[in-house]
């Protein structure tokens, strides 16, 4: 088994290091330290933004840059949240709690070099558990039937809605909706065109590239225009003030540590991603802490546990997507849509059917995080100066690359059409407090639920019985109504708790 | 005015009647058993499950409209929201606009008209300044798109 993994990470590195490869591993940790110390751009937007490049390069190739840009991210987003007191990615909030203080007591730069360290361990340990599991993971599922196969995916779409932001209801809503719209297009079984209009453009379905553009990165650049530039003065970094003093290691290491277990196991579940991770493990820390009231003022502590913790959790959550082909949030999800696009269908035989694929996946995770140290340190002049790069570059520049790459996939202006719609939509549905991304997973998982549906109950016979009658089956349903009694349950009784 | 209820209301009616109408959709593909499903069954399933969550979301809205929080009390919610739908009108026009020209008249005078378009929408006052970051993008996407990644895209025509 050892040997076996050895001998597998070596093909891995055989298929990271062709110079195409690690050209797009750089890109994406490039780009991913990029859109996270920007705050307003998240790794969903730059994501969607550089899906139509993926047609242009081979399957590994593509899935190396967008993992690149989505744990590259991580990394960045404590820059923005220590120098400026703005989040640049959404995990990365609590980082400003006490980052910010630290850097007003003029230890920014030791705040930046503990983060990128503690981020390193993070994905280090993230990258072990993905090796050791993946492979066990993926025997467990190949002993799924059909209908094992649906009920855990309804688990993983309910868990992904209600456990993320926002209202739970809301989040359930808009994952059936993406589940509607992932029937839009031609019938995989019967070759029927369904909810087309009559539309040539429809035929394939709602264009991914357009669907996921228009909700996460028109959607964003609006809110952006509408909300004004962040002003403020940056704080000055240098090389020098980046070496931490020998106490900053030693308080670091436990927390650290902490922040990496945490993040490892909460990365791995359905649903739950980095956010929740770093908040949990800056939550556990001040429980633990000796002396909590330092947390806010600039406790190193407090920097370095939700930075492990994120970056752990962004490569745990490839467990479940690469061995189950159940992502587990919605950067996932666009992730197994570049998948099917290319024509590679995700779930537990793709590790097999695919080993230069996934091992090469997993080999390019540790080529970008020693970037991503490289690109942090001694370059962390370039990002800060990154910060104070004029919207009125940055915004149109934005939209111009989101145009072309839209109507580049299809030569078809329709595309831009339908960008345009789920900008507007998108948008509109933020104001009403129904977060896009649970949308992009029923999208995705969508017309799979319906396959494996389909099946389960052609192999039973039309008997809806099959579905409890597997043990596997009947304790994933158990657990997704549990899961959903719970949530509704919560939430009416949380508005009731409004009564006097 | 639009209070919390109202928005909460209203969000909950779309979301039901989506799924309504997707609903009556399927009916035309045939539902079919479980036996031999039919391309219908599925969404027709899963439009009336959007139903009852919308609805849902209107009851949970109902029941706490009973006790109005005094957060939301006078809380005008369109008076933050102008500089916000301003954005979203300019930017969408925008959009619509490159949509058009560049099936017309190709790439670059697309992306010039795009951040053009933008500029007004963030207030820019300096003209000269969009201009030339009209043109860089112009020629920077150029550079990318048509000579790097090779795409099939006319950079300046007359029409098609």
């Amino acid at each position: 088994m050892m040997q076996d993994t050895i001998a597998n990470l070596a093909m891995g590195f055989d298929t990271a290091t062709t110079p195409i490869n690690l050209l797009y591993c750089f890109i994406g940790v490039f780009l991913g330290t990029l859109v996270g110390v920007l705050p307003g751009i998240g790794s969903l937007a730059a994501i969607s933004m550089l899906l139509p490049l993926t047609f242009y390069v081979p399957p590994d190739t593509a899935l190396i840059m967008l993992a690149g840009i989505y744990y590259g991210t991580q990394y960045g987003g404590s820059t923005a949240a220590i120098l400026l007191n703005l989040p640049g990615t959404p995990s990365s909030a609590v980082v400003c709690l006490d980052g910010y203080p630290m850097a007003k007591q003029g230890r920014a730069g030791v705040a930046l070099a503990m983060t990128t360290f503690a981020s390193f361990i993070g994905a280090t340990f993230g990258i072990i558990v993905l090796t050791m599991f993946a492979q066990v993971l993926a025997q467990v599922g190949m002993s799924f039937a059909a209908a094992d196969y649906f009920a855990l995916m309804l688990l993983g779409l309910v868990a992904s809605s209600t456990l993320a932001a926002g209202s739970p209801l809301k989040g359930v809503a808009m994952v059936l909706l993406g589940i509607l719209l992932g029937q839009v297009g031609t019938d995989v079984q019967t070759g029927l065109p369904r909810y087309t209009f009559g539309s040539l453009s429809l035929a394939d379905g709602i264009n991914l590239v357009a669907l996921s553009m228009g909700l996460f990165g028109v959607s964003e650049v609006i809110s952006n225009i509408a909300g004004g530039g962040h002003a403020g003065s940056v704080y000055r970094v240098t090389l020098r003030s980046l070496i931490p003093t020998r106490k900053d290691v030693r308080d670091s290491m436990a927390p650290a540590a902490r922040g990496t277990l945490l993040g490892s196991l909460i990365g791995a579940l359905p649903g739950t991603g980095t956010n929740v991770a770093s908040f949990m493990a800056y939550v556990v820390e001040k429980r633990v802490a000796k002396n909590p009231e330092k947390f806010g003022t600039g406790a190193i502590e407090g920097v370095v546990a939700p930075e492990s913790a994120n970056n752990a959790a962004a490569q745990t959550a490839f467990v479940p997507t690469m061995t189950l082909g159940i992502p587990g949030d919605a950067v996932m999800a666009l992730l197994l849509g570049v998948l099917i696009m290319h024509g590679i269908q995700p779930g537990p035989r793709l590790i097999e059917a695919q080993p230069a694929l996934f091992w090469g996946l997993i080999a390019s995770f540790w080529i970008g995080n020693v970037l991503l140290v490289l690109l942090n340190l001694p370059l962390i002049g370039l990002w800060v100066r990154m910060l104070s790069v004029p919207r009125q570059i940055l915004m149109p520049a934005i939209l111009v690359f989101m145009c072309i790459g839209v109507y580049s996939v299809n030569l078809n202006v329709f595309d831009v059409w339908v960008m345009i719609g789920f900008g507007v939509i998108g948008f509109t549905m933020i104001r009403f407090g129904f977060e896009p991304a649970p949308l992009i997973l029923g999208f995705i998982l969508g017309p799979l639920v319906e396959q494996y549906l389909t099946r389960a109950l052609l192999i039973s016979g039309g008997d809806p019985m099959v579905f409890v009658q597997r043990p596997i089956s009947a304790g994933l349903l158990a657990a997704t109504m549990l899961l959903l009694i719970a949530t509704i349950y919560g939430s009416l009784r949380r508005k009731r708790e409004v009564e006097p | 005015m639009m209070t919390q209820t109202f928005r909460e209301l209203l969000s909950g009616a779309v979301v039901a009647a989506t799924g309504v109408a997707f609903s009556i959709g399927a009916l035309q593909y045939g539902l079919g058993s479980f036996s031999q499903i039919e391309p219908g069954m599925f969404p027709f399933i899963v439009g009336l499950m959007v139903a009852c969550t919308g609805l849902l979301i209107v009851a949970t809205a109902l029941l706490a409209r009973a006790a109005p929080s005094p957060a939301d009390e006078g809380k005008d919610l369109n008076d933050p929201a102008r500089k916000e739908w301003r954005a979203l009108l300019l930017v969408s026009a925008a959009l619509i606009i490159f949509g058009l020209v560049i099936n017309q008249f190709g790439m670059a005078p697309a992306v010039i008209v795009l951040v053009l378009l933008v500029g007004i929408a963030e207030r820019e006052r300096r003209p000269v300044q969009a201009l030339l970051v009209a043109i860089g993008l112009a020629a920077l996407t150029m550079v990318l798109f048509i000579y790097g990644l090779g795409m099939n895209i006319p950079i300046a025509t007359w029409g098609r």
